[in-house]
């Protein structure tokens, strides 16, 4: 008969062996003597381990040795409040989700007000003259009415704006067969 | 019952001290089971229960405040070994036929001069750190092989090699003891 080795069966002893090893070695104990009794004694070291674990090691002052370190825990969470905070930190992130909602907020309002209103910053009613890109040229606007200069072109315009208030349209003549560049300034 | 245990334990210092009180002796033992020295498991048992209780909201199920701090200190416990004793858990030892020492001095001597000890430090003291941590998780702490497995970070075989040799060599110390 082939006897398994002593890994398995102290594995046995446990109930750690995996299903099918188990099984086999279920009907290998069931006939032999021998290794039931060796289980066995694997099973009675795991009771002594079990029973004899859980106590304190010898030759120790408990009470002593728990005291100091109850006072070295309290003092651990004391110095990890100072250092770190977790209450103060909880009412900082209440702020700082406020913030936010108001920074979204106002950029909400802010792009509604602009794009359905119908604001401008410069409208036609404006007392000072402005210039504006429209489809079909550069169109200078004041109080009175509009003027626009027209671009000769199909082809794409290339529209640039300083802050003085002046506008240029770069784009290719169709009749003169050259760069055209007209500038609108407004003072 | 009014709060949950994690608020209570954040907001009362009382309910701290009877938390720390309830579990201390416990969670030592079980630390110093694993790292095998007193100093050290002092240390780091102040350690797990201050991460415990900076941790505490993290603590979902009441009932599992026994077993969620037991997790935190074998987890402290490991880390510990693995950062100062350099232990790769998931490496399997060769059981050697003669029964050793982790100090190399001569089993018998090691017996005599352990004469006055208690048995089970000294049988411990014969184990290998990664069978010494598993054959704890396992038959003192009770926990299956899996989760053993799960916590030392290595495969279910591996667990199972590090204990069957942990009890091999615990049984061949009692029986050369005659206990």
């Amino acid at each position: 008969m082939r006897h398994p080795g002593q890994s398995e069966l102290a594995l046995a002893a446990g109930g750690d062996l995996p299903v099918w090893q188990r099984w086999r070695l279920h009907w290998h104990l069931r006939a032999c003597k021998r290794c039931r009794a060796e289980v066995e004694a694997f099973r009675a070291v795991g009771r002594r381990v079990a029973s004899e674990g859980a106590k304190l090691p010898g030759k120790l002052n408990w009470e002593r040795l728990a005291a100091e370190m109850r006072a070295n825990i309290r003092v651990g969470l004391e110095a990890g409040q100072c250092v770190s905070p977790a209450r103060t930190r909880g009412r900082n992130l209440g702020w700082r989700i406020a913030a936010a909602l108001a920074c979204v907020t106002l950029v909400i309002v802010s792009g509604w007000l602009f794009h359905f209103t119908g604001f401008r910053l410069r409208t036609a009613d404006s007392l000072t003259p402005a210039v504006a890109a429209t489809t079909e040229g550069i169109e200078v606007q004041d109080a009175n009415g509009s003027l626009v200069l027209r671009h000769r072109s199909e082809e794409p315009v290339l529209l640039s704006v300083t802050t003085d208030g002046s506008m240029a349209a770069s784009y290719f003549d169709d009749e003169t067969g050259m760069v055209t560049i007209n500038n609108v300034y407004v003072y | 019952m009014g709060e949950a245990l994690p608020q209570i334990l954040e907001e009362s210092a009382e309910e701290r001290s009877r938390f720390i009180a309830q579990n201390l002796q416990r969670i030592f033992v079980q630390i110093y089971r694993i790292v095998g020295n007193i100093d050290d498991a002092q240390d780091l048992t102040q350690e797990a229960f201050i991460k415990a209780l900076q941790r505490s909201g993290q603590l979902k199920d009441v009932r599992k405040a026994a077993h969620w701090l037991s997790r935190i200190a074998t987890n402290t416990a490991i880390d510990f070994l693995r950062r100062n004793s350099r232990v790769n858990f998931c490496e399997v030892d060769e059981l050697p036929e003669a029964l050793r020492s982790p100090q190399g001095e001569d089993p018998e001597q090691l017996v005599l001069r352990d004469e006055q000890r208690e048995y089970l430090e000294a049988g411990l003291a014969q184990l290998t750190v990664k069978e010494r941590t598993a054959l704890v998780l396992r038959d003192i702490e009770g926990l299956p092989a899996a989760e053993v497995a799960a916590r030392l970070g290595c495969s279910k075989a591996t667990v199972r090699s590090h204990i069957a040799n942990a009890r091999i060599k615990f049984r061949r110390y009692l029986e050369r003891r005659k206990i």
